[in-house]
């Protein structure tokens, strides 16, 4: 035998071994998850929701909104915002250097006045033009800046803040109304907590009347009921589980809770990297670990955040593809981490799992239907194996995720139709046959966007937030 | 046959099989759900006439109990009650604890209590505490000493509500040394014991406030150290003086205790920062100052949040000497500090509002901008 | 003279609370419209049948601070009382001066509410 075909017979077994590691560490997760979710679900009942909300004692948050060229919803995000239930907050607005109308909108809708604040400004931002507070609402405050990128106005946000908690809520999200309270609720009955979550759900299709969610329905669209599916498996199994053994390693930028003084001795976000939000939690940790504070990131599955994701094929393949590229990036910028044991769970086993298999895992994918094909094609492996690998492969898929909708509808329910839940089943199923495959090659052009383009982070002009 | 297509095909069985299991898992919960649903309209429909002529004292309890126990449906009866149990007060309340206590809710959470499983030991605590059941206190202290988070916290909110004042020290003392609870986190739930906390915690606070010398405190030869007994063996990093203080001075201030107003005061001399916060809001929660208390120096605090609840309590007890320092305040460099500075101007009457009127067409952008907005805010609403 | 009977509104989003109070306030001679979320409750005001209003501040799609608000700014003068969940005397001055003329905090006992909304309707 030449040494390619033992190569190949190798790589083969190495693609099976693979395969095998990363099937039995989602069941593992499964498992976990599924008592972990009992155990929040437990929690969740005795919480007394209605006396938090009555005391005095909670604490205070601000809710940061950035906003690029958002003239035609800005008024409506903010309006929904200041209907949130939560005892108190304050809610601020920063236009990065808009060029449209979304400041003269926001003057005449809300009776801004401009005012002068010396504040310290503890992260560095790009200029502040003018800070103005609406004469009707003194919580809400609305920053004029130059243009400098998101996590640039974010972390302008973070600058003028007040209360111990910000959350930053993108301006095209629904928070469900008592979703802030319960994650809320988190730091005030844990004071390592410094980063915590809700689950992000789609709401396309959704009725949505008065900045809420009156009816949860499924989406007619293709693309968007795939999606369904996925982010149920990704929060109730993936995030749910790895908040159970304190080994969360990310949080979704569109729906998460900060300590505000652990941000800013973390840095404050990243301009010059596109995963923002992924990175900072990463770095977050690290800083709390090198300062020798003890510390929490968690995870509820239950208080959820509604976002329109992308309805084609085009908008999910640049979405995939940016994420991919901010996963790569924010785990090569806190590099250190790996297989450290200074960060327990997280450096000892949530890295290397991210790196491996969701970093990598594209790679190794598509390199081993190559390879497969190939060694099929010279007949180096019998057809028959190959055919039935293929088939545990996909079988095993299809069981983590239906195993998500099995664990959505014992604990959640929140798909009032059973057809709608049917047809999630469906899609479950259909999911592991194509989606999957297509979905690994964008993340692999991700990755290569990741390799090649590292050197063309800079400054972006006119940066836009929410592209697809 | 070769063994690894072997193993391939009993995966391949074994999965298709667990996937269709939880197919039909989920299809028979939703119709379990749908029947449970159904089930529990029906009882509803025929518990809550029933209930409200009870409450209304158009049926007695007697026939009341009787009619609910022919239903045979106790799997309901918590979703039924809770609402009533969390929204009614005083002689309503005691009326519907009467009734689930005649039909055996809470003779079954009582005996749930003891059981093993975590589950049903933390929703019995918690039920035992939406009933303010004043009874099973031992068990519920007991279980305060659990390893198990979740346990301490169902049984202390059940035991704030229970009305039992000798269960505040050990709920405190969990609280404290076995949980991670921040201070707003404990006092929460502190705060529902009721305000027959306030004489004894006033107590602590005076001995605390005479000999103010944090070392002693530790000091295990002090004879009367009051706080000995409370101050557990904490996990080093979440207990000190001032977190355990400032819980006291909030729960004070919750209850709006005037009697603790000098022990207050004393207190505030000799502060730190964070307490001094708490102290000032505990007298704007109170709604009155103590006599010696003077907001001068706590008006130029370097602390923005202190000076700014200092111009608050200034609107308790407008004094004309007080204008020219908040007049000053309304060139803050902290915008709510300003704010406060012009909305307590308006509560110093004609003198006040003229003066924010002067500074609103005044050289200063700061105050002139701060006081056209308090001014203009004031149109508004 | 015969005395006309008053129509007093409770808006109140949880359904079985809401039938309570309805049924106390009809057992005390008063006519009731019931609301079960804010914009059901400004429906019902703005058309002016309601002598007395009983509002929850926290409801689903309005709530009870905007319902209020919109009722003055519409020019209603009818007498609000508000239950509140939160106890902080400052919050609640704060909707007092909003407009409404008294509160009443959860928990709440029927007769207490009785007499509070007896007291408002004589008043007038």
């Amino acid at each position: 035998m030449s040494t390619g075909q033992v190569f190949i017979i190798f790589y083969s077994v190495f693609i099976i071994l693979y395969f095998l590691a990363i099937n039995l560490s989602y069941l593992g997760l499964v498992v976990i998850s599924f008592f972990g979710i009992k155990k929040i679900s437990l929690a969740e009942k005795i919480a007394e929701r209605d006396l938090s909300f009555k005391s005095s004692f909670f604490k205070p948050l601000s809710i940061i909104i950035p906003a690029f060229n958002e003239e035609a919803t800005i008024v409506e995000t903010v309006r929904s915002t200041l209907s949130l239930r939560y005892p108190d907050f304050e809610v601020i607005v920063v236009s990065d250097g808009s060029t449209d109308q979304t400041m003269e909108v926001l003057k005449e809708t809300f009776s801004l006045t401009p005012g002068f604040d010396n504040y310290r400004a503890e992260l560095k931002t790009k200029k502040l033009n003018r800070i103005y507070r609406s004469a009707y609402y003194p919580n809400l405050v609305v920053i004029d800046k130059e243009n400098g990128g998101k996590s640039d106005a974010l972390n302008a946000g973070i600058n003028i803040s007040q209360y111990p908690l910000f959350c930053n809520i993108d301006s095209d999200s629904l928070v469900d109304t008592d979703a802030l309270l319960k994650i809320t609720d988190l730091f005030v009955k844990d004071w390592r907590v410094v980063a915590a979550g809700g689950t992000i759900r789609a709401a396309n299709g959704a009725l949505i009347k008065g900045g809420m969610v009156k009816a949860v329905r499924i989406s007619k669209k293709f693309w968007v009921r795939f999606q369904i599916v996925e982010y149920l498996r990704a929060f109730l199994f993936g995030r749910a589980g790895w908040s159970s053994i304190g080994g969360l390693l990310i949080l979704s930028g569109a729906f998460s809770v900060f300590r505000r003084k652990a941000v800013i001795i973390a840095g404050g976000y990243l301009t010059n990297t596109i995963g923002e939000d992924m990175e900072l939690v990463l770095r977050l940790q690290r800083t709390m670990k090198k300062i020798r504070r003890p510390y929490k990131v968690q995870f509820l599955p239950d208080p959820v955040c509604w976002t329109q994701v992308p309805e084609t094929y085009g908008g999910l393949k640049t979405q995939r593809r940016r994420w991919q590229r901010g996963l790569a990036e924010s785990l090569f910028l806190n590099f250190e981490m790996f297989l450290n044991p200074q960060y327990g769970t997280v450096g000892m086993i949530s890295y290397p799992f991210f790196l491996l298999f969701e970093f990598l895992g594209p790679v190794i994918e598509i390199s081993g239907y190559l390879v497969l094909i190939y060694a099929l094609a010279f007949g180096l492996l019998n057809w028959p194996f190959v055919l039935l690998f293929f088939s545990v492969a996909v079988l095993l898929g299809v069981l983590l995720s239906t195993a998500a909708l099995l664990v959505e509808e014992i604990f959640y329910r929140s798909y009032p139709k059973l057809k709608d839940v049917l047809v999630l089943f469906v899609f479950a199923i259909m999911e592991n046959f194509f989606y999957r495959q297509i979905h690994s090659w964008w993340r692999f052009l991700g990755l290569l966007d990741f390799i090649f383009k590292r050197g063309g982070w800079g400054t972006l002009s006119r940066q836009r937030f929410n592209n697809d | 046959m070769d063994p690894f297509l072997t193993i391939l095909i009993y995966s391949i069985y074994t999965s298709s099989a667990i996937i269709l299991f939880f197919l039909v898992v989920i299809v028979f919960l939703r119709w379990k759900a749908a029947r449970e649903e159904r089930e529990y309209k029906l009882c509803e429909k025929e518990w809550e006439p029933l209930y409200i002529d009870y409450i209304l004292g158009k049926s007695e309890l007697d026939y009341v109990k009787s009619q609910f126990l022919k239903t045979n449906r106790y799997k309901f009866y918590r979703l039924f009650f809770t609402p009533y149990l969390k929204m009614l007060d005083g002689k309503d309340f005691e009326a519907t604890k009467a009734l689930c206590r005649e039909i055996s809710i809470i003779g079954h959470y009582r005996q749930k209590l003891l059981k093993r499983n975590l589950y049903d030991k933390a929703t019995a605590a918690k039920m035992l505490g939406d009933f303010r059941c004043y009874q099973s206190i031992p068990e519920r202290i007991r279980m305060l000493k659990s390893k198990n988070h979740l346990l301490i916290l169902a049984a202390a909110q059940g035991l704030a509500v229970s009305n039992n004042p000798r269960a505040f020290r050990p709920v405190l003392k969990a609280l404290l040394s076995n949980t991670y609870f921040t201070y707003e986190g404990a006092t929460e739930i502190l705060s529902r014991f009721g305000s027959e906390i306030c004489p004894p915690i006033t107590e602590l606070l005076g001995e605390y406030s005479k000999g103010f010398v944090p070392a002693a405190l530790n000091n295990p030869r002090k004879k009367n150290n009051a706080f000995r007994s409370l101050l557990p063996k904490a996990k080093p990093a979440t207990v000190n003086h001032t977190l355990l203080v400032i819980i006291l001075i909030d729960l004070l201030g919750h209850y709006r205790y005037a009697e603790a107003l000098p022990v207050l005061n004393r207190l505030l001399a000799k502060a730190d920062t964070e307490t001094i916060v708490h102290i000032l809001k505990a007298y704007l929660r109170i709604g009155k100052l103590p006599a010696e208390y003077d907001p001068g120096v706590y008006l130029k605090h370097e602390d923005w949040v202190i000076r700014n609840f200092a111009i608050q309590t200034t609107e308790m007890a407008p004094d004309k000497d007080l204008i020219p320092k908040l007049d000053q305040l309304l060139n803050d460099e902290n915008w709510w500090v300003r704010y406060h500075a012009a909305r307590a101007l308006m509560a110093f009457g004609d003198a006040g509002h003229s003066l924010l009127i002067l500074r609103a067409d005044g050289s200063e952008t700061e105050s002139a901008t701060i006081a056209a907005y308090v001014l203009a805010s004031k149109e508004v609403s | 003279m015969t005395v006309t009977a008053k129509t007093v509104l409770i808006a109140e989003d949880e359904k079985r609370i809401n039938n309570l109070i309805c049924a106390r306030l009809k057992q005390e001679g008063y006519l009731v419209i019931q609301a079960f979320d804010g914009e059901e409750a400004l429906q019902e005001l703005l058309q002016g049948k309601a002598d007395l209003a009983l509002l929850n501040m926290m409801m689903p799609h309005l709530d009870g601070s905007q319902v209020l608000k919109r009722l003055r700014n519409a020019g209603r003068e009818l007498p609000v009382i508000i239950f509140s969940v939160k106890s902080w005397e400052s919050d609640l001055r704060d909707s007092l001066f909003l407009g409404a003329k008294d509160y009443i905090v959860k928990p709440f006992e029927l007769d207490d509410m009785i007499s509070r909304v007896n007291k408002l309707i004589t008043e007038q």
